[in-house]
């Protein structure tokens, strides 16, 4: 069963238990945009139907477009609760951040772009048997950002586990500079200056020790520098200082365990880690998800940055909007396998979401 | 839905997460526990008829009153201190090692081998090979259950567990058979060892007692400052980060399961060598078992795990004093270590949620009970 | 022949304490919570089992006193692991350790205040618990022996076996249960009342260990008090609910069969097979170490083992 079809069936059985109130979270992150309208056209009409719907979402448009009231939460706190009809997006970010925020994301063009990383039929299986991914081949050049888009589960996380030499590889080739990295281990491919700042469901999860301090937690890929059997914490302790003012951090010292801290702020320790590494190639997956608005820009900016140091960046996303804004190229995944590739600047959401759903070559095609 | 309803639903008391408490906090909490902990325990002593506090005097002379009793005391800090930092550098890997019982007797079957048929060595080769010996085989015994976790995904706890019984059967069926010392007649046990093959005594104990201080600063050295220690503490935390951090999860299991058994097994040399001068199915004492209370009690903490053991080891001392002076049995030692552990558990709770009471709304049904602060 | 018969009637006496550490940790299980602490429980259930029937010289008073005292226990890890969410093998083994001790405590001290010295239980009780006779059933070749030839106790653990089984598959309540050992989250938000749940379960889980320590005091030990009278089989029947893959109706196989391997060195002519004792005894851990890991070995998800066992639900944490 698809995520989408799971998610009917989520629906239908609160339904069928006779709910008078639904209770949806993100209910469209696995979503293509037309999944979503599809959604959102049930809702309406069970909304017509008496029933009383709280949709918990990210997405302004999404807000915007299926509420009639929007409450606004800040920080565990009801900020106020407004009439989505004298709403727009401005006035809720707004709300939410609680100072005005620029919406526009920058997207500089780097002139000369060369091939950094190269993969050729890349086929993965995940543990359970399915096809992760599927005879996927794509390259991606210095100061240049690929945005992935597909619903979640489409095989990003094993891409970005393959790239990082974490997922075994049934099939196919990673040239990194012309060089094939299958095979190496998680610790020869973080040598090469190939950096995943993989951000999975649990924020937490991988990249991070969520109990550990800051300063041990830069440890995490240098700990092995050095001759001998102990660990020289100096330099970490120096470097978490370092982004503690460089980045703003907000922490009450560089040892408190990084998951007292904020979203944002976790956010900021682990792609500046990655950062420091100074990578050539920087992967990076929903580094956003559950930011708020604002440190959601200091994040656009910082790949940016990256970008104009002629680093290569792996930017899987969730919001199409972000995606179209930021990225140069946009590579679409669905089930697995690559179903197009397009110039960020000129495509459109619906023609993103087209290729989400794999129907994008049929539709043309008829 | 009216606003009543949604009041009268609302619980009394939730529970949430709180952020870090100051460590001074945290000490405080702990010490409370333990005085309630003693407290529950007098009242239980109150109930079978004898005066906590006279008991609890009694306990404390009786394992420290002479030379004599604290030599003996020692002797019981010894295993369980040993094995406590055994099964902490399993438990930092969040490595369920139920199985130290297992690992000190296949500790002290490798070395009681040497000692039996070997006690004509020069006495220091003999004891270091019995040393390796005992690590060898306790480490062994720790490396195949985390074989099987690393490969398959075994549980560790149950399988563990399951050791522990194994290595008891394979010693009871060596006293039964092969090993039986034949000058016993009828009682089926193994031999006593030959001087040669004891522990040398240092300050009236057995020298256990040093190798399980210098333990206490390799083990603390090793999780604190070295690179494996690291590794540990990152596994132990989340697989999925050590490996995308680059470490080979499956050697680091490996390898801590190995030390982790080795420091057991090492305790059984010990024992067997030290304090019993055989090789008997009693050799654990039940150390492997009270050693993980121990370690949890300490939080894994090296030096704070010398603190409970003499604790522990005094309760245990001591409570083999009011046997013989109030014939009250010697499982009150565990009775009381049961309490303290429960009551130190309970408080954990404390240190990391916070208790936050209904706010005031319908005047009567308000109950602020248990929340603290 | 009836060396068969005398064989297979021991295994099922031998295997009945286990059929009840068995069924009580199924029950911890099935919501989630690896309790260790069967041996702790079956001992506090033998040593007031034992002390009530002592006392009262009623056989189901003891029972009750068995049942209850073995539940008051599992209620402190239920407070501390379900509400308090503290770690639930550390808890459990402490359980043991804290069982163990409490009832060899109170064992001792019974006994130095008893009026003869010894814990002896009186006649009344003794008979009301003997083996059944029913004329006729028991007198009968092969069948009688076989079915109808045990203790009272025997067969109030294969009613419990089978009520059990029936109250977990068949019934909205048993199959709610089930749902949260396998996923409180999603439990929870049916509207499953998962703490509640959790207490009865480990309650209901633990007076049933006790009731099998009680038959360790009055039966196996022959109704007089010795120390450690559960001698390590719950930690047999905690191995046992693996064997018998988390069903209630296997348990009732798995203790026979594990009763029988308990037994099988007394049975077994030495001349024939010149095994030690000692092996027969690590049978019941060798083979249950054997099925942990085939088990783990086989790639396909076991749908009995509960998803979420050994690991605390907070409701916020999801």
């Amino acid at each position: 069963m698809s995520v989408s079809e799971k998610q009917t069936v989520e629906i239908l059985k609160v339904l069928y238990r006779g709910a008078q109130i639904l209770i949806l979270d993100e209910p469209t992150a696995v979503l293509t945009p037309q999944e979503t309208e599809k959604l959102f056209a049930i809702l309406r009409k069970m909304k017509e139907q008496g029933c009383a719907i709280i949709i918990i979402t990210h997405k302004l448009h999404e807000v915007l477009e299926i509420s009639d009231r929007v409450t606004i939460l800040r920080k565990g706190k009801s900020i106020d609760t407004i009439e989505t009809a004298q709403a727009d997006e401005k006035l809720l970010t707004e709300l939410m951040v609680g100072q005005a925020v620029s919406l526009e994301i920058e997207r500089p063009l780097i002139e000369d772009r060369t091939p950094i990383l190269k993969v050729v039929d890349l086929t993965v299986t995940r543990p359970d048997g399915s096809r992760a991914s599927d005879d996927i081949s794509f390259e991606i050049r210095r100061g240049e950002i690929l945005g992935v888009a597909g619903v979640a589960g489409s095989g990003q996380k094993e891409l970005c586990e393959a790239i990082a030499g974490l997922m075994k590889i049934d099939k196919g080739a990673i040239l990194y500079e012309k060089e094939n990295i299958i095979g190496k281990t998680p610790a020869e491919i973080i040598q090469l200056g190939i950096s995943m700042s993989f951000v999975p469901e649990d924020r937490l999860g991988m990249g991070l020790v969520a109990s550990m301090g800051m300063v041990e937690n830069m440890l995490l890929k240098t700990y092995r520098n050095g001759r001998g059997p102990f660990v020289d914490r100096r330099p970490a302790r120096e470097l978490a200082e370092k982004l503690v003012t460089e980045l703003d951090i907000v922490t009450p010292g560089v040892n408190t365990p990084v998951r007292l801290m904020s979203g944002g702020n976790v956010q900021k320790v682990l792609l500046g880690r990655e950062i420091e590494s100074k990578p050539n190639l920087l992967i990076t997956a929903y580094p956003v998800r559950g930011l708020d608005i604002h440190s959601s820009y200091t994040i656009y900016d910082l790949l940016n940055e990256q970008k104009k140091r002629n680093v290569a960046v792996i930017f899987i996303g969730e919001d199409l909007d972000v995606l179209l804004e930021l990225s140069d190229v946009i590579m679409v995944l669905s089930h697995g396998k690559i179903t197009g590739f397009l110039d960020a600047r000129k495509a459109t959401k619906e023609q993103v979401g087209l290729y989400m759903t794999g129907a994008a070559d049929k539709e043309v095609g008829a | 839905m009216s606003q009543n309803h949604y009041n009268d639903r609302e619980p009394v008391i939730r529970v949430v997460k709180r952020a870090e408490l100051p460590d001074r906090q945290i000490t405080l909490l702990r010490l409370l526990a333990l005085i309630l902990a003693l407290a529950a325990g007098g009242l239980f002593i109150l109930c079978v008829g004898y005066n906590p506090f006279v008991i609890y005097g009694t306990i404390l002379s009786g394992a420290l009153r002479s030379p004599m009793a604290i030599q003996a005391t020692v002797k019981i800090i010894i295993p369980l201190l040993i094995t406590s930092l055994g099964v902490t550098l399993a438990f930092k890997m969040r490595f369920w090692n139920i199985g130290a019982e297992g690992q000190i007797i296949m500790g002290a079957v490798f070395a009681s081998y040497f000692a039996l048929f070997h006690a004509n060595w020069n006495h220091w080769v003999l004891i270091l090979v019995m040393a390796a010996a005992g690590m060898i085989g306790g480490g062994l015994w720790g490396l195949l259950p985390a074989w099987f976790k690393a490969n398959y995904g075994t549980n560790e706890t149950l399988f563990t567990l399951m050791l522990n019984y194994k290595a008891l059967h394979i010693v009871s069926w060596l006293q039964d058979g092969p090993w039986r010392d034949p000058g016993s007649q009828g009682f089926a046990k193994i031999a006593r060892f030959d001087k040669n093959a004891s522990l040398d005594k240092v300050l009236g104990v057995h020298f256990g007692w040093i190798i399980a201080l210098i333990l206490i600063v390799i083990v603390y050295v090793y999780l604190r400052y070295t690179k494996q220690g690291y590794e540990i503490s990152v596994v132990g935390e989340s697989q999925e980060t050590a490996r995308y951090a680059g470490m080979n999860v499956k050697k680091v299991l490996l390898r801590t399961m190995l030390l982790s058994g080795a420091v057991c097994g090492l305790c059984g040399m010990i024992q067997a060598t030290g304090s019993d001068i055989t090789l008997t199915t009693g050799v654990t004492g039940g150390v492997g078992f009270t050693a993980i209370i121990v370690a949890w009690l300490s939080q894994l903490n090296p030096v704070t795990i010398l603190i409970v053991s003499v604790l522990f080891g005094i309760l245990e001392k001591g409570s083999s004093v009011i046997q013989s002076s109030f014939g009250l049995s010697t499982d009150c030692a565990d009775v009381l270590q049961g309490i303290i552990l429960f009551f130190v558990l309970g408080c954990e709770f404390f240190i990391r949620y916070r208790l936050v009471a209904r706010k005031k709304k319908d005047g009567g049904k308000e109950r602020n009970k248990g929340g603290e602060r | 022949m009836e060396f068969i018969i005398n064989f297979l009637v021991a295994a099922v006496a031998a295997g009945t304490p286990l059929l009840f550490g068995t069924l009580g940790e199924i029950m911890n299980e099935k919501v989630g919570h690896l309790n260790l602490g069967v041996e702790g429980m079956m001992s506090i259930g033998a040593c007031a089992g034992l002390l009530a029937g002592y006392h009262t010289d009623n056989f189901i008073i003891a029972l009750a006193a068995a049942f209850l005292a073995a539940a008051l226990s599992a209620l402190v890890y239920a407070l501390l692991t379900v509400t308090l969410m503290a770690n639930q093998n550390v808890t459990g083994l402490t359980l043991t350790i804290f069982g163990i001790g409490l009832s060899n405590f109170i064992g001792i001290w019974a006994l130095e205040h008893s009026e003869t010295g010894t814990l002896k239980l009186p006649e009344m009780i003794t008979a009301q618990m003997r083996d059944i006779h029913i004329p006729g059933l028991s007198d009968l070749p092969v069948a009688g022996p076989l079915l109808f030839s045990y203790s009272p106790f025997v067969y109030i653990g294969i009613l419990i076996a089978i009520v059990l089984a029936f109250y977990l598959n068949k019934t909205k309540s048993g199959l709610n249960l089930q749902a949260i050992g396998h996923n409180p989250g999603a439990a929870d938000a049916a509207g499953i009342k998962v703490t509640q749940y959790k207490y009865a379960s480990i309650l209901l889980g633990g007076g049933i260990c006790g009731i099998g320590g009680a038959y360790c005091a009055m039966i196996i030990n022959g109704g007089v008090w010795v120390n450690n009278n559960v001698g390590g089989l719950g930690w047999i029947a905690v191995a046992l609910v693996i064997f018998a893959n988390w069903k209630p109706v296997n348990a009732i196989g798995g203790s026979f069969v594990f009763g029988a391997l308990r037994i099988l060195k007394y049975y077994v002519p030495k001349s024939i097979f010149p095994l030690p004792n000692a092996f027969y005894d690590m049978m019941p851990f060798l083979i249950t170490a054997l099925i942990l890991v085939i088990t783990s070995m086989r790639k396909k998800r076991n749908l009995s083992l509960p998803a979420h066992l050994g690991n605390n639900y907070f409701r916020e944490e999801r």
